[in-house]
């Protein structure tokens, strides 16, 4: 049996969600559910609706950003066990810092390959048992 | 004023190759004129502030925009309309500078603004500054920087 997750993208770029279920696909997630939204209140309304196995979230966005909407999951008593990995531009120490101080379960840097990706989700979520069509290690997008 | 420049150039090789496919080419004499004096233009600015204060921009050739944005979100050329152009847009210029802020110095926070698209960038800005050349079309960069805490390494 296939195991399939509930995937919440929190990106205010269309194109960059587009990408990160892209990668997903090819990293053996493919009949998983997407969710997306636009911003950490996009994204706190989406869970309130829906229950979601892992957020991917940007760091910068319009309404609330990545580290606010971490911060107000933790809080959640209900929201606080779904792990969180941002993924974002920010590549400094310090911010890094801040997102694993915050509760952060991984962050990737942007420019990302797909490898990275699997690789942090696989960590999170256990290795996917989907069919992949990948030759070897190297697959893209 | 200072530039960001030589690093600029490394961050704008990384995230063209990583995520828009799409490897730079080395052509002697490419120059600003050749990008803003051939058809249509799409240009984005980001701001930034915190250790280094400034403005990055960047300005694409409409064919190597289509080709970024069909390698980027996977979709055929003619299903992509004019917000998915601005918006790939955006995104490459937001990558380009996190990823050049972390080279010139990791410890250092700076917190980028939204990108924005510019419709009416003054070009002449540009004069002087980095031509990329890629097989799809070339784009002009340029960083300027109005503050800084800290040396840019390259500057």
């Amino acid at each position: 049996m296939i195991m399939t997750f509930s995937i919440l993208i929190v990106d205010d770029s269309k194109p960059m969600r587009s990408v990160i279920k892209k990668t997903f696909r090819a990293a053996g997630y493919g009949s998983s559910d997407f969710l997306e939204a636009g911003n950490g209140l996009e994204a706190l309304e989406r869970l309130q609706e829906s229950w979601v196995d892992i957020v991917i979230s940007d760091y910068t966005m319009p309404e609330m950003n990545g580290l606010a909407l971490l911060q107000a999951m933790k809080q959640d008593d209900l929201f606080r066990a779904i792990p969180v990995v941002v993924i974002t531009t920010e590549g400094s120490k310090q911010r890094i810092d801040q997102f694993m101080a915050s509760g952060a379960a991984g962050y990737i840097k942007k420019p990302f390959t797909p490898e990275q990706v699997r690789d942090m989700i696989t960590t999170i979520l256990g290795e996917s048992n989907e069919d992949v069509d990948t030759d070897d290690d190297d697959f893209d997008f | 004023m200072k530039t960001l420049t030589p690093t600029m150039m490394t961050s704008i090789s990384e995230v063209m190759e990583t995520m828009f496919f799409l490897p730079l080419e080395e052509k002697e004499g490419s120059n600003v004129e050749e990008v803003l004096g051939s058809g249509s233009l799409h240009a984005c600015t980001i701001s930034f502030t915190g250790a280094f204060t400034g403005t990055m921009a960047l300005v694409a050739q409409e064919p190597l925009l289509l080709a970024m944005t069909e390698n980027f979100m996977g979709e055929t050329r003619e299903s992509l309309g004019q917000t998915d152009l601005e918006e790939t847009l955006q995104e490459a210029l937001n990558m380009i500078a996190g990823n050049c802020f972390s080279k010139v110095d990791p410890d250092s926070v700076v917190d980028l603004g939204v990108p924005q698209i510019e419709n009416t960038l003054d070009h002449t800005l540009f004069q002087g500054h980095l031509v990329v050349v890629t097989t799809e079309g070339m784009l002009a960069a340029l960083s300027t920087l109005t503050g800084t805490s800290r040396n840019p390494k390259g500057s």
